[in-house]
């Protein structure tokens, strides 16, 4: 029984990731070190969490190689076309989703104000009904209606509207609550 | 574009209204008295407050507070937000990504854009990237022991380090801890200093018998009011509310201040009426003892200390000078 080249290749995929991360990454973009002496005194530096987070990274990576060559599993799931086409469905369902939340309202309001409108700018708007929600409603619509046609394998009117339902619950339940809650992408805008 | 409603109004003719004068008068001053002048600035949108705080601590009371007090007297929408971490330096680098609108703002320490500054290796910002708005509070920073340890004053303290006793020495920051060492140095003892999250952390170890003594900023006041509690010695330029028979470290030969001041900032180059508009509106609140955010403030932190326009930047300028000294002093 030969090892699984897919299960080898996931293992040194995380293992070039931790190393990277080990050696580049936490080097160039922490400041502060696994331990340091801080004026006068020792203190846990930034760099400690991420450095144990990609060492066991890497500890994980080496067992699940190891394992995949010492003892193979006798039936694994093949990747083939439609593994990868299901990847690209929910890839691409996820950015559309994201960039219609980010997009969205700040359009809308433009376009408004091309015609004449002159209701101010987005980032004004960004906590006035209907614009608030604009993004995240579109976005998020497509994001999970998007997803579940994915996984049905089919566009479903059904699933359009238990989309559009669910972003809808969603508002209501952390956006209609609270005063001080801004639904993404308005916090950041 | 033209209004519709202009003809339509052209069309009517009115039957002339007969006032009395002073009806007139009155009703003219109303309105005056009731239109904000024409230079009052008002924010075109909800306003983003980040606050540098943990929340649920006396900063974080404070900054919401104010947040609310000026929802209600103002009509503004406010919407705070803790961006804590590295002394104020996470909630400054993203404040000064910020449009520079007036539609973020951000609450902090002085610490934050002094001595902070300079003690990071990479800080990410630098006292340029701000306009500094006010200043809202300061801190009644003081050397606080428990009550039943039956130390008086820092000389107790001291004479107990002297004596043999290994006095553990809470601080919340970099600097408050460079400024132990100094006390150290000054008297000849060791303290050994231990560092807590905010002062809420400090007073708690100090309560729960983790420590002996050391810095809180202010929340310690309904303890020493209470008899629980006792300042040894003011970190203040001035004497504490509560313990005016505190020494303050300068009358005991140590030439700092330990004391923060609480900050508004907003992203460098915000326009000159929405920085003053700001500092205004903020100024109004506080020193209406009527909200909420007066109350807290004068309860947590002696009342309001409200520094704006040019005498902020020169009191930022100054924390800079001053820390650079304190390095120096404890490198």
């Amino acid at each position: 029984m030969r090892a699984d080249p897919w299960s080898l290749g996931v293992a040194a995929v995380v293992a070039v990731f931790a190393l990277a991360t080990l050696l580049f990454w936490i080097p160039a973009d922490i400041e502060s070190g696994v331990v340091e002496t801080f004026r006068r005194r020792v203190i846990i530096g930034d760099a400690l969490a991420p450095t144990v987070v990609a060492l066991a990274m890497l500890a994980v990576a080496g067992l699940f190689a190891a394992s995949e060559l010492v003892r193979p599993r006798r039936e694994s799931a093949p990747f083939d076309r439609q593994s990868a086409l299901f990847i690209v469905r929910v890839a691409a369902a996820i950015g559309a989703g994201l960039a219609l939340m980010v997009y969205t309202g700040p359009l809308t309001v433009d376009a408004i104000n091309a015609l004449g409108g002159e209701i101010g700018s987005y980032r004004q708007l960004r906590d006035t009904v209907p614009y608030k929600y604009l993004g995240y409603l579109a976005g998020g619509a497509v994001m999970v209606g998007g997803i579940v046609a994915a996984v049905e394998q089919r566009l479903a009117r059904s699933a359009a509207v238990a989309a559009v339902l669910a972003v809808l619950v969603h508002i209501v339940l952390y956006d209609l609550p609270f005063d001080d809650v801004l639904l993404p992408p308005n916090g950041d805008q | 574009m033209s209004d519709p409603l202009e003809k339509e109004d052209m069309k009517m003719t009115f039957k002339p209204l007969r006032i009395p004068a002073a009806a007139a008068a009155a009703t003219v001053a109303l309105a005056i008295a009731a239109t904000p002048s024409a230079a009052e600035w008002k924010p075109g949108g909800p306003i983003n407050l980040m606050i540098a705080f943990r929340a649920g601590g006396g900063a974080d009371t404070q900054a919401r507070l104010m947040a609310t007090s000026l929802e209600k007297t103002r009509g503004w929408k406010i919407i705070p937000q803790n961006v804590t971490g590295k002394g104020g330096a996470v909630m400054a680098r993203k404040l000064k990504t910020q449009p520079n609108d007036g539609l973020t703002i951000g609450i902090a320490v002085t610490e934050t854009f002094g001595y902070n500054i300079l003690a990071a290796k990479k800080p990410g910002y630098a006292v340029g990237d701000f306009t500094y708005i006010t200043t809202t509070a300061g801190s009644q920073m003081g050397v606080v022991a428990k009550a039943s340890r039956g130390w008086k004053s820092i000389h107790d303290l001291v004479k107990a380090a002297k004596g043999g006793a290994k006095v553990k020495f809470g601080a919340m920051s970099s600097r408050l801890a460079d400024l132990a060492y100094v006390v150290q140095q000054k008297f000849g003892i060791e303290l050994n200093t231990v560092m807590f999250k905010g002062g809420r952390g400090v007073l708690n170890a100090i309560t729960a018998g983790d420590v002996d003594a050391g810095w809180v900023a202010g929340i310690q006041g309904k303890g020493v009011r209470a008899g629980d509690l006792v300042n040894l010695m003011s970190g203040e330029s001035a004497r504490l509310k509560v313990s005016p028979d505190a020494p303050t470290m300068i009358e005991l030969g140590i030439p700092y201040d330990a004391g923060a001041k609480f900050l508004i900032v907003a992203p460098k180059g915000i326009p000159a009426d929405a920085r003053k508009g700001l500092a205004d509106a903020i100024a109004a609140i506080l020193n209406d003892k009527s909200t909420k955010a007066a109350q807290f403030v004068t309860r947590a932190f002696g009342g309001p200390l409200l520094i704006s326009g040019a005498a902020l930047d020169k009191l930022v300028a100054d924390g800079i000078a001053n820390s650079k000294q304190l390095m120096e002093a404890t490198q």
